[in-house]
């Protein structure tokens, strides 16, 4: 896959750097130039017809939408990397927190529970651990 | 037992009859009563004639997946909370068991840097720009999908005749197209520059400290010259 992207990427590299030596040429034409011209003109198509081969072998590339904002706005893609990997981070420790703060209330509740309806409590006990055995 | 206020025992009476009779026939219109219970399958708590529940078989009522308790969609119905312990949860650090840390390190641990041409130093021309200034926002290309699916051919010799060019410059409004962003110095110059003038400064000063030095130290000599002379006249005049 890495691969892939190397050649999509040099082919896309060759294709801009030929069209901005195509630019540099009309800017200022001069008639010896027009065979250039011709010769880019040609490059400039077979340039695409290579980058069209390989849209072939990238089909399972999937980007997402939100990448396209930051590169809209001129801003590096990789901060959208960076900003996904916060918030993941963030949100897996907001998580972590409520798992421990329901832990800690479970583990109170059957406590307080056990002082008031003992054997209730007991029969509770006795259930999950069966179930658990049967998961096991 | 604080536990005893949240039963209510008023609902008891329907147990008892309104002539008391001997406490044998009170027990078997209690059994006859609990007997005659229809038994839910729908998890539902058993409710009495009357409508009101009984605290003998619904302390586990709410739990549907604990044995002898019936499922409501029958033996095989598993109840979507009882799938058993699920063992990645958000109480792991997610991005260590996805084997994410090197990521996490390069792109959170570093200062990734805001413009675009950062991230492609090689492409020519103005890419910090937003897109929708010149319209070469990706967004459009989505919005908009170009006419694609036709083939690609060589141009004959006629057709690259309509490329044939007048000599001359092109208009100013399409100069601009072509200007590039003004290069980037690189720092290491700058360094060597900062080092070289930094040395330099440094070789002045110390020869700056080693010119207050010496004039310190030929201030004292003169200094001390001075004051033999003056004990020098003092003696002569004290002798005379």
């Amino acid at each position: 896959m890495a691969e892939k992207l190397e050649q999509l990427e040099q082919h896309l590299e060759q294709f801009i750097e030929n069209t901005r030596q195509m630019g540099i040429i009309v800017s200022d034409f001069q008639p010896q130039g027009q065979p250039v011209l011709n010769q880019k003109i040609h490059a400039m198509i077979t340039g695409m017809q290579e980058i069209d081969r390989c849209k072939g072998q990238l089909q399972d590339v999937q980007v997402p939408l939100e990448v396209f904002e930051y590169i809209d706005q001129g801003r590096n893609p990789q901060l959208y990397t960076k900003d996904c990997m916060e918030k993941s981070l963030a949100k897996n420790e907001q998580v972590k927190g409520k798992i421990d703060a329901l832990k800690k209330f479970r583990s109170q509740l059957i406590l307080e529970l056990d002082k008031v309806f003992p054997e209730e409590i007991a029969k509770y006990k006795a259930a999950r651990e069966m179930v658990k055995e049967e998961h096991s | 037992m604080a536990g005893d206020e949240r039963w209510n025992y008023g609902n008891m009476d329907m147990y008892l009859p309104q002539n008391p009779p001997s406490s044998g026939a009170i027990s078997q219109n209690y059994t006859q009563q609990t007997e005659s219970l229809p038994h839910r399958t729908d998890g539902e708590p058993p409710v009495t004639q009357n409508g009101q529940t009984t605290h003998e078989d619904s302390a586990f009522y709410l739990l549907k997946d604990l044995p002898g308790i019936p499922r409501p969609g029958g033996p095989h119905h598993v109840s979507p909370g009882a799938q058993g312990p699920v063992d990645i949860t958000g109480s792991v650090n997610l991005i260590q068991h996805h084997g994410l840390e090197h990521s996490f390190h390069k792109f959170c641990g570093k200062k990734v840097k805001e413009p675009l041409s950062n991230f492609l130093p090689n492409l020519p021309g103005f890419i910090d720009t937003p897109g929708l200034q010149d319209g070469s926002s990706l967004r459009s290309l989505i919005e908009k999908p170009p006419i694609v699916g036709k083939e690609l051919y060589l141009l004959s010799g006629p057709q690259l005749q309509g490329f044939r060019l007048h000599p001359g410059p092109i208009p100013e409004q399409y100069r601009l197209l072509h200007q590039q962003p003004p290069a980037k110095k690189k720092h290491k110059n700058k360094k060597h520059k900062r080092e070289h003038n930094g040395g330099a400064s440094s070789a002045t000063s110390g020869e700056k400290e080693k010119k207050t030095k010496k004039q310190k130290k030929h201030e004292d000599s003169e200094k001390k010259e001075k004051k033999k002379k003056k004990d020098k006249k003092k003696k002569k005049t004290g002798s005379t």
